[in-house]
């Protein structure tokens, strides 16, 4: 009888995570895994159907962490100001602190198993989310726009200097680059008022 | 009282091509005791993954084998 050994199952994500992101979607095998990770082939059989179960499964776990990371003290009710400033601080974090996972997001968004692993997400980040721009457009602190529209003015200004921040050099890439509270702010400022009606 | 535990089982197999799946299909979905089942034919080893309550791995084997198709079951 096969039993569940979490600590077999965390090298498993762990190494699953670091080898697509190092390698791509296809440099992932269930036998160059099992050898990483210390484990038998079939012991990755029993969390997982086949590869492609692996990798949406990983991106739903990973994903449900960086939602609950970006949700810590932010409130949809929020002025669109106070929650933007929270996610920013959240989201910044959570890249940060996990560089393989945020990595691996963004790669599987662009990819095409992105609409089956949607579906399985939680709709309760989705929802907090909308609520929170309903409620700024509303009190007409938020323009109405297309949500691509909005995410990118929004949110892919942070990334773009997290991901400077986090490989330490700016643009020129020689100088230092360290993403501190006066560079978010400052960045924060602007996107705030691109998005005032 | 617990209930009676779902168990997975895999095999190495030679479930090759894709109209092998027909073939299995036709033995594997006559099985009560199976819940679900797939073959990962990505997989260099071609495995078998079968979820099961009370399913013997020898029953699965000889199974494969009557089909005409290798199997082995894989040490955890």
């Amino acid at each position: 009888m096969r039993t569940r050994d979490e600590n077999k199952a965390q090298a498993i994500r762990e190494k699953a995570l670091e080898m697509i992101v190092r390698e791509g979607f296809d440099g992932l095998s269930m036998q160059k895994l099992a050898k990483a990770a210390g484990v038998s082939p079939a012991t990755i059989y029993i969390y997982y159907k086949d590869r492609d179960d692996l990798i949406v499964q990983l991106w739903v776990q990973e994903t449900e962490r960086m939602f609950d990371a970006t949700l810590v003290d932010f409130d949809p009710t929020m002025s669109f100001e106070a929650g933007l400033k929270i996610q920013w601080m959240n989201r910044a974090r959570f890249c940060i602190d996990n560089p393989v996972s945020a990595d691996f997001l963004e790669q599987l968004k662009h990819s095409p198993y992105h609409p089956t692993a949607m579906k399985k997400v939680n709709p309760r980040f989705m929802e907090a989310m909308k609520e929170f721009a309903h409620n700024a457009i509303k009190r007409n602190e938020l323009v109405k726009l297309p949500l691509e529209v909005y995410w990118s003015v929004a949110f892919a200004p942070l990334y773009s200097l997290v991901k400077f921040h986090m490989t330490g050099r700016g643009l020129r890439g020689t100088e230092k680059f360290v993403l501190d509270d006066k560079t978010m702010s400052q960045a924060l400022k602007l996107v705030l008022k691109a998005l005032k009606p | 009282m617990s209930p009676i535990e779902m168990q997975v089982l895999v095999f190495k197999t030679s479930i090759r091509r894709r109209n092998d799946l027909a073939r299995v299909a036709a033995v594997l979905d006559r099985e009560y005791a199976i819940r679900k089942w797939n073959v990962d034919q990505q997989d260099i080893d071609n495995i078998l993954r079968i979820e099961a309550y009370e399913l013997s791995p020898d029953r699965v084997i000889e199974l494969m084998h009557d089909t005409g198709f290798q199997c082995e079951e894989l040490p955890d």
